[in-house]
C-alpha cells in the first residue's frame, strides 16, 4: 500500500515527539531521581527515616517524564515542516513539498517513491539517551534506599562509651561499698550496667548512653536518699547530745539507728558495736531504765562513726557533695557531748523557762 | 481537476519540454567536450532567459559554446570583440543620413545588439560607457537612440566572456553590472582525455556543425512549460534565507560570511536563483523545483553578487567558497526534527 503524505507526516511527527521526549526525559529524569535519592539517603542517614518513608522521597522525579513531554511537544515539527524534512531526506526533489502545498495530482506517484525513501531514513529513537542517565540514577537511587546504614551514623567513638561506661560503673562500686542496699535494687543495677554494657559492644552508642544515663541518675537517687537520711540521722544524734532528758535522748538515737538502717548507712558500722548497741538498746527497753549518759555518748558516737564513714565513702565516689560534708564534719555537733549528763523530770528544757 | 493539476504542467509537457532540452544539451556537448556542467549551466541560463558571463582562458571553446548554442536554438547569433575604443553606438546601432528619392534623412542603423544571441567577447575591455550601453540592453531588453526605442529581438541573450588573466588596461563590471548576469560562469581547462578526443576528432579545432535542435515554437513551448513550474513556499523559503545569509549583518550569517563579506546578495540574486531552478528543474524532469535544483544553481548564480573585502583577497577566499558555506549553513527547513 502506497505511504500518502498526510500518514508519512504523521509518523515523521510522532517519531519527533519521541525523540525529543527520550531526549529531555533522560537527564531530567536521571538527574531528579538522583537528587531525590540523595535527600532519600540524607533523610535515612540523619532523621532515621525507614526505607519505605524515604521511598516516597523518589515519588517528586515522576513530574519529569511528564514535564520533559510537555517540552518535547513543543518541538514537534509542524506538518510543513514534517513534509520539508521528508523531502530533504528522500531527494530534495521537491515532489512532497508541492504536493503538501497544492494537493494530489499527476505526480503523487512520484511523491510516493519519494516519500518511502524519506520513510526509510527516519530518524532513530535514542533509547540510550534515556537509558544511559536513568539507569545510573535508578542504581544510585536502590543504593540509596536499600543500603545497610548503621543506626547513627555520628557518634562517639567506642573508647568514649567505655569510659562513660567505667566511669558509672565507678559510681555503682562506691555505691555499693557505702550502703546496704536492698538485694532487689541491687540486681536491678547490675542488671542496668550489664545492658549499657551490651549496648555499647553491640555499637548502639545511643542506646548505652541512654541506660547509663538511667543508671546513674538511679544512682545518684540512692546517694541522695541516703544523705537525706544522714542528715536525718544526725539530727536525731544532736537532738539525743542535747535532750535533757535521758529518755528522750536514748529515743531520739533508737531512731538515728532505725534511720540510718533504712537508709544503708549502718553498714559501716563494726559488728560488735552493732550488737552492742541493739543489746544496749533491748536491755533498756526490757528494765524500763534508760542507758546512761557515758553509754549513750558512746552509742552515739559509734553511730556517728558508722555515718561519717558510709558519707565519706559516698563523696569519695563523687555520689554526694564532698563539701557539704566537710562543712558538716567542721560543725562537730557531737563532739561536745557531755559524758556526765545527768537529769531529771524538772531539768529545764532548753529554750524554755 | 485539482489546484495542484490547474498549476503543475503535466508529464507529458514536463517530458517533451525536457526532451527538447536535452537535445539541446547533446549539441552543446558535443561542441564542447568534456564540459557537461559547464553546458548545462549555460543552457540553464538561457531557458531562464538570463544572461551569463564566461570566464576563462582564452582558447577554452567560449566563442564555439555559444555559436553552437545559438545554431542550435536556431536564433540569430552576433559576436562582438570589446575593445577600448569601442563606441556605444558600435553596439547598439546608430542614425545615419540616407538620401532617398532626393531627401536625405536620418535612418537608424541597428547595431549588434539587434540579434537573438550576443557574444560580447572580452567585455571587460571596452570602457565603462560602453559596457553600460550594453549592459542597459539587457536590463531592458531594448535600445533608446536619439530618444528612439527600439525593441530587441525575443529571445535576447548575452553570453559575455572576460579573460581572468591579462587585466592590464581592462575595466573590471562593476558590481551593479555584475548583478545583471543570471550567471557567472567559470570556464574549467580541460581534461588530458578530452584534449586528445578534441585532437582526434576535430580536424584544426573546428567544431561540428550544427541544425537547430528545435524550432522557435518548440523554444516558446519549453519556455511556456518552464512558466508553469512550481517553486513551493518551502523551497523560496530555502531561497530567502541563503540570500538573506549571505549578508554579514543576517541573523543567518555564517563565521565565514561575517569575516570577508562586505555586503550580499540583492533580492535580484534571489530572483535568480529562482529562475535557474525552475529551469534546471525542468531539464530534471521534473514540474517543481527542488532544494537540490536550489543548490545546483545557487553558486553561479550568487557568488559573483558577492561584495568581499580585501581579507578575502588576501586569504583567496571566493565567492563560491562563500556560497557554500552559506548553503552548508542554512537549512532547508528552519523546524528541527
Amino acid at each position: 500500500m502506497a505511504v500518502t503524505l498526510k500518514t508519512a507526516v504523521s509518523k515523521l511527527r510522532r517519531r519527533a515527539l519521541a525523540r525529543a521526549w527520550l531526549r529531555h526525559s533522560g537527564p531530567w529524569l536521571g538527574w531528579t531521581l538522583t537528587g531525590a535519592a540523595t535527600v532519600a539517603l540524607a533523610a535515612r542517614a540523619l532523621a532515621d527515616w525507614e526505607r519505605a518513608e524515604a521511598a516516597w522521597l523518589l515519588a517528586p522525579a515522576l513530574a519529569a517524564p511528564v514535564l520533559a513531554f510537555v517540552f518535547a511537544r513543543r518541538e514537534v515539527p509542524s506538518a510543513h515542516g514534517a513534509a520539508t524534512w521528508l523531502d530533504v531526506h528522500a531527494d530534495a526533489s521537491g515532489f512532497v513539498v508541492t504536493e503538501d502545498e497544492l494537493g494530489q495530482s499527476s505526480w503523487t506517484p512520484r511523491t510516493e517513491e519519494a516519500l518511502e525513501r524519506a520513510l526509510a531514513a527516519l530518524p532513530k529513537p535514542q533509547c540510550r539517551a534515556l537509558l544511559a542517565p536513568l539507569s545510573l540514577a535508578v542504581a544510585f537511587a536502590s543504593l540509596a534506599l536499600w543500603i545497610e546504614l548503621p543506626e547513627r551514623v555520628i557518634g562517639p567513638p567506642p573508647a568514649v562509651s567505655s569510659a562513660a561506661i567505667a566511669r558509672v560503673e565507678e559510681k555503682l562500686d562506691a555505691l555499693e561499698e557505702a550502703l546496704a542496699l536492698e538485694p532487689e535494687l541491687e540486681a536491678e543495677l547490675e542488671q542496668r550496667l550489664e545492658a549499657a554494657r551490651a549496648d555499647s559492644e553491640a555499637g548502639n552508642p545511643e542506646s548505652t548512653y541512654e541506660a547509663l544515663d538511667q543508671l546513674e541518675g538511679r544512682i545518684e537517687e540512692e546517694a541522695q536518699r541516703a544523705e537525706q537520711a544522714a542528715q536525718q540521722a544526725l539530727a536525731e544524734l544532736e537532738r539525743a547530745a542535747s535532750d535533757p532528758s535521758l529518755a528522750k535522748a536514748q529515743e531520739a538515737l533508737k531512731s538515728a539507728r532505725e534511720t540510718l538502717e533504712a537508709a544503708g548507712l549502718s553498714k559501716e558500722l563494726s559488728p560488735d558495736a552493732e550488737r552492742a548497741l541493739k543489746e544496749a538498746l533491748a536491755e533498756a527497753a526490757q528494765s524500763g531504765e534508760p542507758l546512761s549518759s557515758a553509754e549513750l555518748a558512746k552509742l552515739a558516737r559509734e553511730l556517728k562513726g558508722g555515718l561519717d564513714a558510709g558519707l565519706a565513702k559516698l563523696a569519695n565516689g563523687r555520689l554526694i557533695d564532698p563539701k557539704k560534708l566537710a562543712k558538716r564534719a567542721a560543725s562537730g555537733s557531737l563532739d561536745e557531748f557531755d559524758d556526765t549528763h545527768e537529769c531529771d523530770e524538772e531539768c529545764k528544757q532548753p529554750g524554755g523557762t | 481537476m485539482t489546484t495542484a493539476e490547474a498549476t503543475l504542467p503535466s508529464p507529458a509537457e514536463v517530458a517533451k519540454a525536457r526532451e527538447s532540452a536535452g537535445a539541446i544539451l547533446d549539441g552543446l556537448n558535443r561542441t564542447l567536450l568534456g564540459q557537461e556542467e559547464l553546458t548545462r549551466r549555460v543552457l540553464v541560463g538561457c531557458l531562464a532567459r538570463g544572461h551569463v558571463l564566461l570566464e576563462g582562458l582564452p582558447g577554452l571553446g567560449k566563442t564555439e559554446l555559444v555559436k553552437g548554442l545559438a545554431a542550435l536554438l536556431g536564433l540569430s547569433f552576433r559576436r562582438l570583440q570589446f575593445t577600448p575604443d569601442l563606441m556605444p553606438g558600435d553596439i547598439t546601432g546608430a542614425h545615419v543620413l540616407e538620401q532617398t528619392d532626393g531627401r536625405r534623412n536620418f535612418v537608424f542603423r541597428p547595431g549588434p545588439v539587434f540579434t537573438n544571441v550576443l557574444l560580447a567577447d572580452e567585455i571587460n575591455r571596452a570602457s565603462p560607457k560602453t559596457q553600460s550601453a550594453l549592459l542597459e540592453a539587457m536590463a531592458e531588453r531594448r535600445v533608446t537612440v536619439l530618444g528612439e526605442t527600439h525593441p530587441l529581438p525575443s529571445p535576447f541573450f548575452v553570453l559575455a566572456t572576460q579573460n581572468p588573466i591579462e587585466l592590464e588596461g581592462t575595466y573590471p563590471l562593476p558590481e551593479a553590472q555584475l548583478d545583471r548576469f543570471l550567471f557567472k560562469v567559470e570556464v574549467p581547462a580541460v581534461s588530458s582525455s578530452t584534449l586528445e578526443q578534441i585532437l582526434t576528432t576535430r580536424r584544426a579545432g573546428r567544431a561540428p556543425e550544427h541544425r537547430p535542435a528545435i524550432d522557435a515554437a518548440g523554444l516558446d513551448a519549453i519556455f511556456a512549460t518552464l512558466e508553469r513550474v512550481h517553486l513551493s513556499r518551502a523551497v523560496a523559503g530555502w531561497i530567502s534565507r541563503i540570500v538573506e545569509g549571505t549578508h554579514p549583518t543576517s541573523a543567518h550569517a555564517s563565521a565565514k560570511v561575517k569575516a570577508y563579506v562586505k555586503h550580499g546578495a540583492s533580492p535580484r540574486g534571489a530572483i535568480a536563483i529562482a529562475e535557474a531552478a525552475r529551469a534546471q528543474a525542468l531539464l530534471s524532469g521534473k514540474p517543481t523545483v527542488g532544494f537540490d535544483d536550489v543548490r545546483a544553481v545557487a553558486t553561479p548564480a550568487l557568488a559573483h553578487r558577492l561584495v568581499l573585502d580585501y581579507r578575502a583577497r588576501l586569504e583567496g577566499v571566493r565567492g563560491s567558497d562563500i556560497v557554500q558555506d552559506v548553503l552548508a549553513a542554512i537549512p532547508e527547513s528552519p523546524e528541527r526534527v
